[in-house]
């Protein structure tokens, strides 16, 4: 006996009544597509315009479109047989006892198969596009705090160069005399560089405190400072560390001469080490002079004016 | 009250092509990335014509760049008839002195080809005219540039260090000894175009007989140039030996052809050049105490070798400290005091080598390191034989 006819569920929508005629995968399927469509709109906040640059994550778009596949490759006929085989078998073949479904029952349509090879071509280009869109938006955040830098900076030197009451050289019209610097003029009037812009000591992040690369970029005020702060700094042990090692060693020589005894020797040979003397003048000289150099002169530069 | 310009003039023959790049990208550069200063510039190539020739289309590049080529025409003659770099920078003055430069409110900084400025530099400058206390002005120069540790390039740490010196010397009347660069020192437009660079036949020493000039003229006028210049050592002992050959030449040539040199002055320098060359024999003299015995005379020269041991040693570890935040690779100890004492050994030889050799004038120090055979000195005379002929 039949079964008593039961009333109708209470999803009548189209999707719902779909997921229902297409059976219990159904449900999980529709769960991973939305999911699959929530990852190309990026995040829950996204959604709520909160952050419309969020980046995107298109790995998670592309293992649902995965698992999508995989839900539907038990749902959609295995494709036909490999080429040059399948044409050469007319009948079953000889060790299974009744046909292939395909071949029995014909191909499914390819239809559901191209939709999902389509979506996943977009999905991946739109994931690409987004990608490079936050890039973007990265770079034009930091011109925008470049541009506020510089500003800054150029504020502060219009500042400078009013202080000192600038007025024009009277040989310098017409003329490369300049406070502008040399470049190229482009076509909108605007002065172009003519080398790559490079980090100097005056930019943030690059203060003279990274490792020498042994090009002209390196020689920043922040080094120059902090070299002749330090040779400042030991300049008292300097003075006494040399007087205290020049006794040192005299002194060891001293007493290795007087222990020796040596008798007096010829005249002729008692003076040649008399030409040892030549330089000392010049060594107490230099040795007066850069202690007096270092002495009278600080020389540091003003980092900031 | 008007913003001061400076004229940042290389000069040279101009064959170090690289080096001479990098010297006006420098310049270019921190010009560019200097904030506050208070002058105007001009950045000037006066190069030979056999340089220029060496790379047409770099020296092209640099005049695109900012800067401006001046060859001195080969048929140039001064009223002296001077030979060599003075040639050229006479050359300058007087285009100087031609365009209206050769004023007060003109300072020129004078640069060798291998002479890169850093910011401090730039900012030395400025605070030198700011200061306006002196007409000269002269600094410490680094050795950085190409930096291998070679016994030729440790032993230009020493010149360093050695700077403190010579800045006194040239600062404070009454020092003893003698210096002056050729390269990294500042003079105001209308001094220098006054005394100007002419004398008679060639002048190997062309920078030290502008210092006496200079002093016979206006006085002790020279201040303490802050900032470095970076430079680069002579590559190999040979050029290293060259250098200091053309240094010696140019000490014997001031002290006896200089009329301008006073008599105080004239024994100053010679005292310097004989303080030099007596290196060799006291090397000599120690080596053979090992045979001979000297006797009680060693009571009185130990009490003075200690001390002159330290200052040679010290001007090499302090040489080295002054560079150490420059230098992009270190060395081993043992390495720095075997290369040290090779470089000083050549330093011990070259005024006596400069006894019996004289430099020729188109005798010129390698700045570029070689990278290709095409790059070869032998290579690089190609195109100026051919210009020349």
């Amino acid at each position: 006996m039949l079964p008593p006819l039961r009333d109708p569920p209470p999803e009548t929508s189209i999707p719902a009544r779909r997921r229902r005629e297409a059976g219990p995968g159904a449900d999980r399927l529709a769960d991973r597509r939305d999911r699959a469509v929530r990852s190309t709109s990026g995040s829950p906040a996204a959604e709520d315009g909160a952050d419309v640059f969020s980046p995107v994550q298109p790995d998670s778009f592309l293992v649902e479109v995965d698992q999508l596949r995989g839900e539907l490759a038990c749902r959609v006929p295995k494709a036909t047989a490999p080429p040059g085989g399948s044409h050469d078998h007319v009948g079953p073949p000889a060790d299974e006892g009744f046909p292939v479904e395909s071949d029995r029952w014909g191909k499914a349509s390819p239809y559901l198969e191209e939709r999902v090879n389509l979506a996943q071509t977009a999905a991946s280009r739109l994931s690409k596009e987004s990608s490079a869109l936050s890039l973007g938006v990265d770079s034009l955040r930091r011109d925008l705090h470049s541009l506020d830098s510089e500003l800054a900076r150029i504020s502060e030197e219009l500042g400078f160069l009013r202080s000192s009451d600038e007025e024009s050289a009277p040989w310098d019209e017409g003329r490369e005399l300049g406070s502008a610097l040399p470049g190229h003029r482009t076509e909108e009037g605007r002065e172009s560089s003519p080398f790559p812009p490079s980090g100097t000591g005056t930019e943030p992040g690059h203060t003279g405190e990274e490792g020498p690369t042994g090009s002209f970029s390196d020689f920043t005020l922040a080094r120059y400072n902090r070299t002749v702060k330090d040779l400042h700094a030991r300049r008292r042990w300097l003075f006494w560390g040399t007087v205290g090692l020049a006794a040192l060693i005299s002194g060891i020589l001293l007493f290795l001469t007087l222990r020796a005894n040596e008798p007096v020797p010829p005249v002729w040979l008692a003076f040649l080490p008399l030409v040892w003397m030549v330089p000392v003048p010049f060594f107490v000289a230099a040795f007066r002079g850069t202690h007096r150099v270092l002495g009278r002169n600080q020389l540091d530069l003003p980092e900031k004016l | 009250m008007k913003q001061p310009t400076v004229l940042f003039q290389v000069t040279a023959i101009g064959k170090n092509a690289r080096a001479m790049d990098s010297t006006v990208r420098s310049v270019l550069h921190w010009l560019r990335n200097t904030p506050r200063l208070a002058f105007r510039y001009l950045l000037w190539m006066v190069v030979e014509p056999e340089g220029y020739w060496t790379d047409p289309s770099l020296y092209d590049r640099l005049e695109r760049a900012g800067a401006r080529l001046i060859v001195v025409p080969s048929e140039y003659r001064t009223p002296l008839d001077t030979r060599g770099k003075g040639r050229a920078l006479q050359y300058a003055t007087e285009l100087r002195q031609r365009e209206g430069l050769s004023v007060s409110r003109v300072w020129v900084y004078h640069q060798d080809e291998e002479t890169c400025v850093g910011e401090d530099t730039l900012r030395g400058i400025g605070d030198f005219i700011e200061e306006g206390r002196s007409l000269v002005g002269a600094g410490i120069i680094l050795y950085p540039l190409d930096w291998a540790g070679s016994p030729s390039h440790i032993q230009e740490l020493t010149r360093s260090y050695d700077d403190l010196r010579v800045l006194d010397s040239i600062t404070m009347p009454g020092n003893p000894t003698a210096g002056f660069h050729g390269s990294h020192f500042l003079v105001r437009a209308d001094v220098e175009d006054s005394v100007g660079w002419d004398s008679r036949g060639y002048a190997p020493s062309e920078d030290l007989l502008f210092e006496i000039k200079v002093r016979a003229r206006y006085g002790s006028v020279f201040g303490v140039l802050k900032g470095f210049a970076y430079e680069k050592g002579a590559f190999s002992l040979r050029d290293q030996l060259r250098q200091r050959r053309r240094w010696m030449h140019g000490v014997i040539h001031a002290t006896l052809h200089c009329r301008e040199l006073p008599i105080r002055r004239r024994f100053t320098v010679a005292y310097s050049a004989v303080s030099w060359f007596s290196a060799l024999p006291s090397v000599l003299v120690l080596v053979a105490s090992l045979e001979l015995k000297y006797g009680p005379l060693l009571v009185v020269t130990s009490v003075f070798t200690g001390f002159i041991w330290t200052s040679m040693v010290l001007a090499y570890v302090e040489g080295y400290r002054l560079h150490s935040k420059y230098l992009p690779r270190s060395i081993s100890r043992i390495r720095f005091f075997a290369n040290g004492l090779v470089g000083a050994l050549v330093d011990v030889l070259a005024p006596w080598y400069a006894l019996v050799t004289h430099p020729s004038l188109g005798d010129y120090i390698p700045k570029d390191r070689p990278t290709s055979p095409a790059d070869s000195p032998a290579a690089r005379r190609q195109p100026a034989a051919g210009t020349d002929g």
